[in-house]
């Protein structure tokens, strides 16, 4: 069940009534057994993936807790780890690297059929398995305690809203709220559906609204002319942001009206002046996890390197990003030309700062616009690699059109207007959060009429707006 | 060595790397409460730390360094 | 305690209560926009409106993109000597298509109906093909088949009870009508494409579904004879294709041919007609004709009309 689908929206105020009649007792087993539904209604047959590296996840922690040997410690984390990891190397990457070593094999003149079926990816695996290893490695550090209670363990890997798309959340966050569920609370359950509602407004009226513009141009690349190429790829991470930064409020408003709180993934990244700055308000749960389980041990390991070793950690960790975005060899470039760039911020970060200071540009509200700006391109052309199916001929043929074929660009004015209506709040809110966050206030403002004229616009611009179809663009009758 | 003292050249460490005129710690304080002191900086400041003390961290050691108070834990701890 | 609960529950209560009132009073003004613009030249989008309020031509085209892109009605009218209009509306199918008929009937019988139904009517199962529900829903006021296609299912019942929902992704094109309408140039539906992107003579295979769904066969002879039985002399045509079938004629079409024989009506296939597949100039893409291709379509539907007529 989608959140965005209708059933969803009788379904979802029936599960809390429900959840709050359940004793608080049973109230984490109700929310394992409606997860674990709500997986098995979409994927029957991988959810036994699920539970495997559930209990894996479970036995490994109580291991590595109760060893007072540090190599046996070890040994455990370092199983856990790979028994956590190879379900989703193997699904995810099994034809991947396979292909790629028969085309290597081709170069010697060995001739071997490719393989063709891709196996079908277990939901949310790429979310679990990250979420375990941290558990894991969270549990070697003693920075958190190994979990006895099996069910808590279950529904931190499966707990329905994150699964499918994340935030990567932590057990440190977790296992707390999951000991001390309660009663959903009027304030509760009013923030979480605002949260959803604007959750819902980001992603059906902005994501994808863009979505149905920028799908046809990509699915079309040599029929389009350079210049309507550009346009697609400059609105693409638009329309990325709100599709998961909308899902990721939804995600959070439906735990936040069980009185579960949830790491948001996204700080209105579009305002960040720099490429570091932008990886930190961007993604922010899969970023966090990287940062803390592959990029700081390893510029740890590489210390002695100085900027050589933040440099080679920042690629690696990149090159991790990019493959688990996925198996083809765009995602590898797209993270390897992430590290570059950060590589190359860290590197020139002290001329940076001299040059910022000499001239007092940090306060300058032009010099922060024109870095705003340089960022926003910059990641828009590294998008250009970031899209599911897209091959590297794909890439090459986008570029080449861009700077060799500009040509006349093709709009569909109607759609644009649409998309461009609903950027209008979405703009004032980034804008009003990140420079004066107690002002223009809407959604918690003190006067009631203010707050539910405001919710109501909203409510009625996805209803006149929002993108509850998909058959919304022209199609030819068949 | 005692603590204060401590406390007053991992200020300055920290100062030095994330370039702010004056940081004032607490043994409370973690990377979020200084502007600057980020997963980047971070790397920095630890090794500047290890240079500065004679000392060297080991990798299971590296969660510890989170907070202020449990850096001079370890400080004191491999200095004696 | 009591006192929270029940000003709680009351702020709810209310804020439904507003919410369904707002979406109504806002259905109510999209309802009269959307009659208002029976006054203006027909696009799509006042299509419908028009066929239910106010077209009183003699013959009527209706279809999807094919009949509104691929048949003169000027041409028409020209030649036959009879008032002739173009319903036909990109994306329609087959419960839009019966709608707008119906909603002409109703007021009164056209002379002649010509219907494009290709490429493969009997191939669909339109008894669960209520994709164009969501666009048909906005005259659920105006059109009983409307309703009785919603009522079949709960949840669109309840769905279609927004009727600002109704009007999903069309405002903007209202204000459009609205403010360039009285400039636009009236012709009689029709909505000729004149690019060719058709830069390769060479023609793509297809093989069609080989299907004959007997509910649909059903629903087809039930409309169709309650055409004829009005007096109206209907004609089923399929539009040229730049594409080569496989199977053509299959079966399934060859089905619906007899049908139309039966009952009274004429079928005129041009699908695979050598005139257009031997010519891509005519074509605007695969599926669609250009401006001058539907020139050339016009004249032979027409001599086909003529010699039945005859």
């Amino acid at each position: 069940m989608s959140f965005t689908s209708f059933q969803f929206l009788w379904a979802f105020p029936l599960f809390v009534l429900l959840y709050n009649f359940v004793t608080p007792r049973f109230k984490a087993l109700f929310l394992l057994a409606t997860s674990y539904l709500f997986y098995l209604n979409m994927q029957p047959v991988l959810f036994i993936m699920l539970l495997i590296v559930t209990a894996l996840t479970y036995f490994s922690a109580h291991y590595i807790a109760n060893q007072d040997d540090d190599d046996k410690r070890s040994l455990g984390l370092r199983i856990g780890i790979i028994g956590t990891l190879s379900p989703l190397l193997f699904f995810k990457y099994f034809t991947f690297l396979a292909n790629t070593l028969v085309t290597s094999l081709h170069l010697f003149g060995l001739e071997i059929h490719p393989i063709t079926t891709n196996f079908v990816l277990p939901i949310g695996i790429s979310f679990y398995t990250f979420m375990a290893i941290g558990y894991l490695v969270d549990v070697f550090n003693e920075e958190v305690d190994v979990e006895p209670n099996y069910i808590s363990v279950s529904l931190f890997l499966s707990f329905f809203p994150y699964i499918l798309s994340g935030p990567i959340e932590r057990a440190g966050n977790m296992f707390g709220q999951f000991k001390n569920l309660k009663r959903s609370t009027w304030h509760g359950v009013v923030a979480g559906l605002k949260l959803m509602l604007w959750g819902y407004f980001m992603k059906l009226c902005i994501a994808d609204r863009l979505a149905l513009y920028n799908d046809l141009i990509f699915n079309s690349i040599s029929s389009r002319s350079g210049s309507t190429l550009a346009i697609a790829s400059l609105l693409y991470p638009i329309q990325v942001y709100a599709d998961l930064g909308g899902y990721t409020l939804i995600v959070m408003g439906i735990s936040q009206c069980l009185g579960i709180k949830i790491i948001p993934n996204f700080n209105r990244p579009f305002l960040a002046t720099s490429i570091s700055e932008f990886w930190r308000r961007w993604h922010i749960s899969l970023i966090k996890w990287l940062t803390d389980y592959i990029f700081t041990p390893l510029s740890f390991t590489l210390r002695k390197w100085k900027i050589g070793g933040i440099i080679g950690a920042l690629m690696l960790t990149f090159f991790i990003s990019g493959i688990w975005h996925g198996a083809s060899f765009c995602f590898i470039f797209w993270g390897l030309m992430q590290g570059a760039l950060l590589s190359f911020e860290a590197y020139t970060n002290p001329k940076r700062n001299r040059f910022e200071e000499k001239y007092h540009l940090r306060h300058k509200g032009i010099y922060n616009f024109i870095c705003i700006l340089f960022v926003y391109f910059v990641f828009a052309f590294t998008e250009i690699w970031d899209k599911e199916g897209v091959t590297w001929n794909d890439t090459m043929l986008i570029l080449h059109k861009i700077f060799h074929e500009w040509g006349t660009p093709y709009l569909i004015l109607s759609k644009f207007l649409y998309a461009s209506i609903s950027f209008v709040p979405l703009l004032f809110s980034e804008l009003r959060n990140e420079y004066k966050p107690e002002c223009f206030l809407f959604f918690d403002h003190k006067n009631i009429i203010i707050r539910w004229t405001s919710y109501l616009i909203i409510l009625f611009m996805i209803l006149t707006i929002g993108v509850l179809n998909s058959s919304q663009f022209i199609y030819f009758q068949f | 060595m005692e603590r204060k003292a401590i406390i007053k050249q991992l200020q300055s460490i920290i100062a030095e790397v994330v370039k702010l005129e004056n940081v004032e710690l607490t043994e409370e304080n973690t990377a979020n409460d200084v502007k600057g002191w980020d997963s980047l900086s971070h790397i920095a400041i630890i090794a500047q730390i290890e240079e500065t003390f004679s000392i060297k961290f080991k990798l299971r050691e590296l969660a510890k360094l989170k907070k202020v108070g449990s850096i001079i834990d370890l400080i004191i701890k491999k200095q004696n | 305690m009591k006192s929270i609960y029940l000003k709680r529950l009351f702020k709810i209560f209310l804020f439904c209560l507003i919410a369904i009132l707002l979406d109504q009073a806002m259905g109510l003004m999209f309802h009269t926009i959307r009659d208002k613009t029976v006054h203006y030249p027909c696009i799509d989008l006042n299509k419908t409106i028009y066929a239910v309020n106010k077209v009183h031509d003699e013959i009527i085209i209706v279809g999807s993109s094919e009949a509104s892109i691929g048949l003169d009605p000027n041409l028409i009218q020209m030649k036959l000597k009879k008032t002739c209009f173009n319903l036909g509306h990109t994306s329609i199918a087959f419960w839009w298509e019966v709608m707008t008929i119906k909603a002409i009937f109703d007021r009164y019988t056209p002379k002649i109906l010509i219907w494009d139904v290709g490429p493969n009517p009997l191939s669909i199962d339109v008894t669960h093909n209520y994709r164009d529900i969501e666009f048909m829903a906005r005259y659920k006021d105006l059109c009983p088949i409307v309703d009785s296609l919603i009522s079949n299912s709960i949840p669109e019942r309840i769905k279609y009870t927004s009727l600002s929902y109704t009007y999903n992704s069309t405002f903007i094109e209202y204000l459009r009508l609205l403010i360039k309408g009285k400039t636009m140039k009236n012709t009689k539906g029709f909505i000729p494409e004149t690019k060719s992107m058709i830069t390769k003579a060479n023609l793509s295979t297809f093989t069609l579904n080989d299907t004959i769904n007997l509910t649909t066969k059903k629903m087809y002879a039930k409309i169709l004879s309650q055409c004829i039985k009005k007096g109206c002399k209907v004609y089923c045509v399929f539009a040229p294709k730049y594409l080569h079938y496989t199977n053509y004629p299959n079966t399934s079409i060859k089905s619906f041919e007899q049908l139309c024989d039966s009952l009274g009506c004429t079928s005129i296939n041009l699908a695979q007609d050598t005139t257009f597949l031997n010519n891509p100039s005519y074509f605007y893409e695969n599926y669609h004709l250009n401006k001058k291709g539907a020139e050339i379509y016009t004249h032979m539907v027409l001599d086909s009309i003529e010699h039945n007529f005859n």
